[in-house]
């Protein structure tokens, strides 16, 4: 496979050339949860369990919570659970006997997603698709149905303006339903998953000219506003490893990781041994780059040995280093790292203030000689 | 040692890449044989279980693996032997951790899981007709090892041969035997030295860091190519000497040890930069390091 094939998502590869429109009365929308878990759909939506709102397996429609603003967890763990096994063995006499996992991609359907959720998924294709295939996402992915639902509301947290999504955008959707009015959902119908899904159910009916999405997440793109200059970020990175900038904005992270384990585009993984008395298991754990750990050598040299650099590490991986390597932002300015962090590091202000210096380095525009 | 080896030229159309649909299985090797290098390495004769995968196994010298002691963990090694062989492959290994102890305790006729192999190699075809010198420092020497014996089982494709090897003392020599071999070929120029206080009282070899005895040795640097392998003050010692040989900076070539796990450019613990080692080295021009952030 060449490189390009293997950027192209999944997504990409079952995507309409114009997505369908259609729409959806929000009571039907619970008979539409039944239908996919009627269907054998292993079903994944926001739940609440207390003040804490998270994607779980829900058997009924009467579960999911659909208000407020994103999860506190992103899907990703649907894709990439926080710790799964990748192969077992077993000891018998001398020998050991391998066993490969199976059935771990059942048909499901991620419901109540919001868009920065969804766009996450294509983003992290490029990575899991890239050269070696890693199956245990791949064909999640393949099997998994994306009905996500357009964001009417925002917090001081969210960005996903500031990196060129937004509260209606359609990227890794296979149906994006907007509220268009009290009584409607536009339905946009991205993939033919997508458009399979809503013949099977018969629950859409055809949408009018009428139907105006941007007018319904009016409001709250104008909350949003544009956090800060995308297009100032990589050019300033590119020349900055070294600057004292990093100390400053990264002085009172405590290293803990939860700024990885809420995001829905962090990956970084370990392979870690589980032994039994005859027989184990190889997992795959989720991990994060802010631990001392993750880099230390054998013989106690740490490549990355302060918080300074893996925070650092951290900004590059995501604005510069996957950029260049796979050609998307590892970003969709969910904005759950900034909402999550105990010490309140906060990715906006570091990401304007590098805007503020790139503004002060460069100039703008060159001027023009005369 | 030399006669076991099929001396034919590997015809390689790939890296050996293998086709498995779960990248984090791996193949089940027998260790064939165990020698103790030192007081805390010892090096390993593995074939695949499966005489078919042994068959059909190809990889190119300077690749690695990561090996699985069941139960316990998986650790990156440089596969220490050439492509050039065809029935075993070879690792060696320094005891510092649980994976590495565990490894250790194994014994002949054991099973172990090996992934791989994984990647990029060494740049043979530029380094083909040229002059080559082998720096390596303590366990560093398999990485190079491997493209020793390659050099020498396809000896006319190069020219002049050169290995300078250092170590802490004498006991910390790995491959000894293989070091006796080569020093008595005529086609090779073998240095051995140890760190002043690591002689014994019938070391015949040099005493002194490699650096120093680089100096001295002051091996030309036209059509030549080094090979520099070794912990990493060694190596921030070693390249000003070699430049001031007047080796150029695309002639030197080293491999970084990042830490790593999946080896497939997935778990992200090797990024460096642009880079992930597991991907696009471990093994780079010193042009290429020097391009890189400082974090390896
Ligand atoms: C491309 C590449 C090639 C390599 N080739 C070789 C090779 O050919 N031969 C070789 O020997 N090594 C090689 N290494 C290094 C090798 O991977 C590590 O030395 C080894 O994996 C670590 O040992 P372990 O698995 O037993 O440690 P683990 O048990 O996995 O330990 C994990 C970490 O815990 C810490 N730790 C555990 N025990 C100790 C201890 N006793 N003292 C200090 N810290 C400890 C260390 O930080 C260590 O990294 C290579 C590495 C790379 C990236
Ligand atoms: S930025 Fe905040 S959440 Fe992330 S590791 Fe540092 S302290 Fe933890
Ligand atoms: S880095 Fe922060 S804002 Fe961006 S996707 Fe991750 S959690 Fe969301
Ligand atoms: S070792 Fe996992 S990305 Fe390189």
């Amino acid at each position: 496979m060449s490189d390009e094939e293997a950027k192209v998502t999944v997504q990409e590869a079952e995507k309409k050339s114009q997505p369908v429109l259609k729409t959806l009365r929000p009571e039907n929308l619970s008979v539409l949860i039944q239908k996919g878990l009627d269907l054998g759909y292993k079903v994944f939506a926001p739940v609440k369990d207390g003040e804490l709102v998270t994607f779980e397996q829900i058997s009924g429609p009467g579960e999911v919570f659909l208000e407020g603003i994103t999860t506190r967890m992103s899907p990703k763990s649907v894709f990439f659970p926080r710790t799964e096994k990748v192969f077992s063995y077993r000891i018998a006499k001398e020998d050991i006997a391998l066993g490969d996992q199976k059935d771990f991609a059942p048909p499901t359907i991620i419901l109540g997603c919001r868009p920065c959720d969804a766009a996450s998924l294509p983003i992290m294709d490029r990575l899991f698709r890239w050269d070696y295939q890693d199956r245990f996402w791949n064909e999640r992915r393949e099997a998994t149905l994306i009905v996500s639902i357009s964001c009417l509301e925002c917090d001081e947290a969210c960005f996903c303006t500031s990196v060129g999504l937004a509260p209606d955008s359609t990227e890794g959707s296979d149906i994006l339903l907007t509220l268009v009015s009290r009584d409607q959902y536009l339905a946009e119908i991205m993939t033919d998953k997508g458009a399979d899904f809503v013949e099977k159910t018969g629950l859409f009916d055809q949408a009018g000219a009428d139907l105006d999405k941007a007018a319904a997440t009016k409001a709250v793109r104008g909350k949003l506003g544009q956090r800060f200059d995308l297009d100032k970020i990589k050019p300033w990175l590119d020349e900055n490893y070294e600057h004292d900038f990093w100390k400053e904005v990264t002085r009172m992270c405590i290293g803990c990781g939860i700024c990885t384990y809420v995001c829905p585009t962090c990956h970084c993984f370990d392979l870690v041994d589980e032994a039994h008395y005859d027989g184990g298991a190889k997992n795959k754990n989720w991990d994060a780059c802010q631990f001392a750990q993750f880099t230390v050598h054998a013989s106690g040299h740490n490549p990355r040995p302060d918080q300074v650099s893996r925070h650092r590490q951290r900004i590059m991986h995501k604005y510069k280093y996957y950029p260049d390597n796979l050609g998307a932002t590892l970003c969709t300015g969910c904005g759950r790292c900034v909402r999550h962090c105990p010490m309140e590091v906060n990715l906006i202000r570091i990401l304007n203030g590098i805007c503020e210096l790139s503004a002060g380095e460069l100039p703008a525009e060159a001027p023009e000689s005369k | 040692m030399a006669e076991q080896m099929k001396l034919e030229e590997a015809t390689l159309s790939d890296t050996g890449k293998d086709d498995l649909d779960n990248i984090y299985l791996p193949h089940l090797m027998v260790i064939q044989e165990i020698a103790q290098e030192t007081p805390d390495v010892k090096s390993m004769k593995l074939v695949f279980k499966d005489e078919e995968m042994q068959k059909n196994f190809s990889f190119r010298t300077g690749q690695f693996g990561e090996f699985t002691v069941f139960g316990v963990g998986e650790s990156t090694f440089n596969i220490c032997s050439s492509q050039t062989w065809r029935d075993h492959i070879e690792c060696c290994f320094r005891k510092v951790g649980r994976v590495t102890k565990a490894l250790w305790e194994m014994n002949e006729g054991d099973i172990i899981g090996f992934r791989g192999p994984y990647g990029n190699w060494y740049p043979v075809e530029r380094m083909e007709g040229k002059n080559i010198l082998f720096i390596a420092g303590g366990i560093a020497l398999p990485p190079v090892r491997c493209m020793i014996w390659h050099a020498l089982d396809l000896r006319d494709k190069f020219k002049d041969i050169a290995i300078l090897y250092g170590a802490r003392s004498v006991a910390d020599l790995v491959f000894k035997r293989e070091l006796e071999e080569w020093e008595k070929r005529d086609d090779v120029t073998v240095v051995t030295t140890v760190d002043p206080g690591g002689e014994t009282p019938d070391w015949k070899g040099k005493i002194g860091f490699v650096p120093t005895v680089l100096k001295e040795m002051s091996p030309r640097s036209d059509n030549a190519i080094a090979l520099v392998c070794g912990p990493p003050v060694m190596i921030k010692f070693t390249l000003p000497v070699l430049y001031g040989l007047g080796f150029a900076k695309e002639d030197i070539i080293t491999s970084l040890e990042n830490r790593m796990k999946c080896g497939v450019g997935k778990c992200g613990r090797c990024n460096v930069g642009n880079v992930y080692v597991c991907k696009d080295g471990p093994i780079f021009t010193a042009a290429q390091v020097e391009l890189l952030p400082e974090e390896y």
